[in-house]
């Protein structure tokens, strides 16, 4: 029935949101930056999208970032929250939007790609414009870098931390989705440790 | 077949824990001592099972066997070497991380194991262990046909499916094939029938003894289920509140009906029944835990 | 990694308090009103009122202040960078000589003003919402927010959906957590190890406990799912609830409070000296 269908939904939407939040205990450090962590909480709004479409993985994206603001507010999450709401949304839907044209794996490579290179450029205008709205808040009478600095400054420092990150976001996600796209293509019939239906089996 | 008697076994204990404690959380408001001076001794060839109520230390203490938890005080011995000491000579940087050989020995295998696979493929997976202890791919390619074999795996038709296709039975016995490919010398196992049909259950006794008795794999089985205990296990150690309760043959412990039912821990239903048949007057002996053999003694008894 | 069992979830430090007792509504819209205030204060006498007001709520919450503490440590960094940046980067009047020991240090009188005020905005923005969080379970504050939500349902903010994935989200974190360390002990008894190499290598060496993970959240959702429909439940639609937010006196006072101690503050910032 319809309505099951969209709680379950809503449900896994709920669990990935919750994956989300664990993940962010998980910090690798950035090769050459060893201080800068990142987190991997980008993958399960990512696999929640290319599995469940578009609108849910958007929905993943606000759940985690709800649930990081519960427990780790601090101002600087004001900066932090909008850019991982725009850079991991946008990943998403592209994403999303690709893979479910046709649910081939090359597609799934190729959206997850394209949703991480999209994403880490949209990072340019939006540190552009963040960055100093950012400033004008909390450093009222210090110049905001303008035009060609600010560019340099995030083609530098922003843009190489976004990369790496949607890098290894796009890999994993790929990865991990290789594996466990059996169990979402069940339909509902992946029990364990119960009997897997025969078509699963057949996938 | 006598469950009682001691198989292929030697002197030297394979497995032995000396004083070990173990605290958690020390120093903070939720400090709390799982283990209390523990001293157990496990023989080689041995089929050994841990019983106790919940939070009675038996997790913790069988995290320790293969170094997986490190004890706050005392030692844990795997063929007498202690596991946790560092080694005197010289290592290079790049195996400071290496896992210590002796690690290797003791396999753990945790409930509902079908949990830990996340590999392409079943032979994917099972090869996760071996490749871990860095063997050449020949030799990784020979155990994880072996252990498939001894799981009773179909290896042409399993091998390159994913795990996440298969049945819970299926991918239970993909989860101890990927232990077993490791070649412990001793195999922990807790709950090893948790969650499975009868039949199942049947399957993987009969596999575990076969495993005991054809490779003289050491066994210890954490469990809840009294008759597991009863068909195959030839020492039985009970815990409570991070101490050794009761340590010995089955029978004898079961023997003593008061101090197991201080623990809310039930003894096997044939011994049960035995006892309370001669409650009623029978004359037979209680000191059996196995089905076959109480019903011949209450045979014997009826004449 | 056993530290995955020691991180305290939230910030929610449980209790009866008369701050733990009042309607998370009321609480949340006079968090906000503060959280303005404190942007808009530039008078160190309404800064100083506003952290006496906090001292209060603290007293009155029975929370120990080293939890608040804890939570002003993430910004430590951040108020770091903005002192420097407001003190050395700002135009104005000079302070000090251009030159110290060769070394240029522009200080201005508007810049060290300016850094001043926003380190005590930060910290006092910080008090003031770890307070929330601490005096608040998050549960509480998901039904606050479904409730102040539900009038948007008409422009299709589906409030009631949002809230419910919200408390089951929150209800699986600690399960999660728990499972991923089980994850953690049975991949390193096969021999796994993590952490090691480059970066590539590093993220590679955590799919032995990402996919788990992963399998692990499907297969809840799924039980969740039958559990949720085979007790009937229909969505939003005309349900009734076992908790409810009740206004009470106590709220009635708290707003009272508040508004006296807001607007004594606001009306000094404007008419007021200091």
């Amino acid at each position: 029935m319809k309505e099951d269908n969209n709680l379950k939904k809503l449900i896994q939407i709920a669990l990935l949101a919750s994956v989300g939040a664990v993940l962010m205990l998980f910090q690798l450090p950035y090769p050459g930056a060893g201080w800068y962590k990142l987190d991997l909480s980008d993958i399960p709004a990512l696999i929640g999208g290319c599995a469940l479409g578009p609108w849910a993985g958007l929905a993943v994206v606000l759940l985690k970032n709800i649930l990081f603001a519960l427990f780790r507010f601090s101002p600087e999450e004001l900066v932090g929250i909008p850019m991982n709401l725009i850079a991991n949304g946008i990943m998403v839907v592209i994403a999303a939007l690709i893979y479910q044209k046709t649910k081939t794996r090359i597609n799934a490579a190729l959206g997850i790609s394209t949703g991480v290179i999209v994403s880490a450029l949209s990072m340019i205008p939006a540190n552009y414009f963040i960055l100093p709205l950012f400033m004008k808040i909390f450093m009222p009478n210090v110049p905001v870098p303008g035009g060609e600095t600010l560019l340099y400054m995030i083609l530098f420092f922003t843009l190489p931390f976004n990369a790496v990150k949607g890098l290894i976001t796009g890999i994993l996600t790929f990865v991990i989705y290789k594996r466990i796209a059996i169990i979402l293509r069940a339909e509902g019939e992946f029990e364990l440790p119960a009997k897997q239906s025969e078509q699963a089996s057949k996938a | 077949m006598s469950n009682n008697e001691l198989t292929n076994t030697s002197d030297t204990p394979i497995l032995r824990t000396e004083n070990l404690c173990h605290v958690y959380q020390p120093g903070t408001p939720f400090e709390f001592a799982a283990l209390n001076n523990v001293n157990i001794e496990i023989k080689k060839g041995e089929m050994a099972g841990i019983i106790g109520p919940t939070g009675s230390g038996k997790s913790t203490l069988v995290q320790h066997f293969n170094g997986l938890l490190k004890p706050t005080s005392g030692r844990v011995l795997v063929e007498n070497q202690d596991i946790n000491k560092r080694e005197k000579k010289k290592r290079d940087k790049k195996s400071k991380d290496s896992e210590k050989p002796v690690c290797f020995k003791v396999g753990l295998v945790f409930q509902f194991p079908e949990y830990q696979l996340f590999e392409e493929t079943v032979f994917e997976d099972i090869a996760f262990g071996p490749r871990n202890m860095e063997l050449s791919p020949d030799e990784v390619n020979k155990r994880v046909y072996e252990a498939m074999e001894w799981m009773k795996i179909d290896a042409e038709n399993m091998k390159d499916r994913s795990p996440f296709s298969l049945s819970g039975g299926e991918m239970r016995r993909v989860a101890l094939a990927g232990v077993l490919a490791m070649q412990p010398s001793v195999l922990v196992l807790d709950e090893p029938t948790a969650g499975l049909d009868p039949r199942g259950c049947s399957e993987l006794r009969d596999i575990l003894r076969r495993l005991h008795s054809e490779l003289n794999i050491t066994l210890i089985m954490i469990t809840h289920e009294m008759q597991e205990i009863a068909r195959m296990v030839d020492h039985l150690i009970i815990m409570n509140k991070g101490e050794v309760y009761a340590d010995g043959a089955p029978a004898e412990i079961f023997s003593n009906k008061e101090k197991i039912e201080a623990l809310e821990l039930g003894i096997p239903p044939a011994m049960e029944l035995l006892n309370r048949l001669q409650q009623k007057g029978f004359n037979l002996k209680t000191n059996i835990t196995g089905m076959e053999e109480a019903a011949d003694e209450i045979l014997k008894a009826l004449k | 990694m056993n530290l995955l069992k020691d991180i305290t979830i939230g910030q929610y430090v449980p209790g009866e308090s008369t701050i733990h007792r009042l309607d998370p509504r009321v609480k949340i819209a006079l968090s906000a009103v503060l959280m303005v205030l404190i942007f808009v204060v530039e008078s160190y006498i309404g800064f100083a009122i506003i952290f006496g007001f906090l001292l209060l709520v603290t007293l009155l919450s029975g929370i120990q202040f080293r939890y608040v503490i804890r939570g002003l440590k993430p910004i430590l960094f951040l108020v770091l960078i903005t002192v420097v940046f407001n003190l050395f980067f700002a135009k104005g009047t000079l302070v000090v000589p251009q030159k110290i020991y060769g070394i240029s240090l522009p200080i201005t009188w508007e810049g060290l003003a300016t850094a001043v005020r926003m380190a005590i905005r930060l910290i006092l923005l910080v008090f003031s919402t770890s307070l929330l969080t601490l005096s608040t379970s998050p549960i509480q504050l998901t039904d606050a927010m479904e409730n102040l939500l539900a009038p948007f349902k008409k422009i299709g903010i589906p409030a009631h959906e949002l809230a419910m994935m919200m408390t089951i989200a929150l209800r699986f974190i600690p399960v999660l957590i728990e499972e991923t360390d089980k994850i953690f002990k049975a991949q390193r008894s096969r021999g796994a190890r993590f952490g090691r190499g480059g970066i590539i290598e590093k993220a590679k060496s955590l799919l032995p406990i990402l996919v788990p993970l992963f399998v692990h959240a499907f297969k809840h959702a799924e039980d969740l799912a039958a559990a949720m429909e085979s007790r009937c439940y229909r969505g939003g639609e005309g349900r009734t609830r076992l908790r409810q937010l009740k206004i009470t006196a106590l709220d009635g006072w708290a707003f009272l409070f508040c508004g006296i101690i807001f607007s004594f503050v606001a009306w000094w910032n404007f008419y007021g000296k200091l």
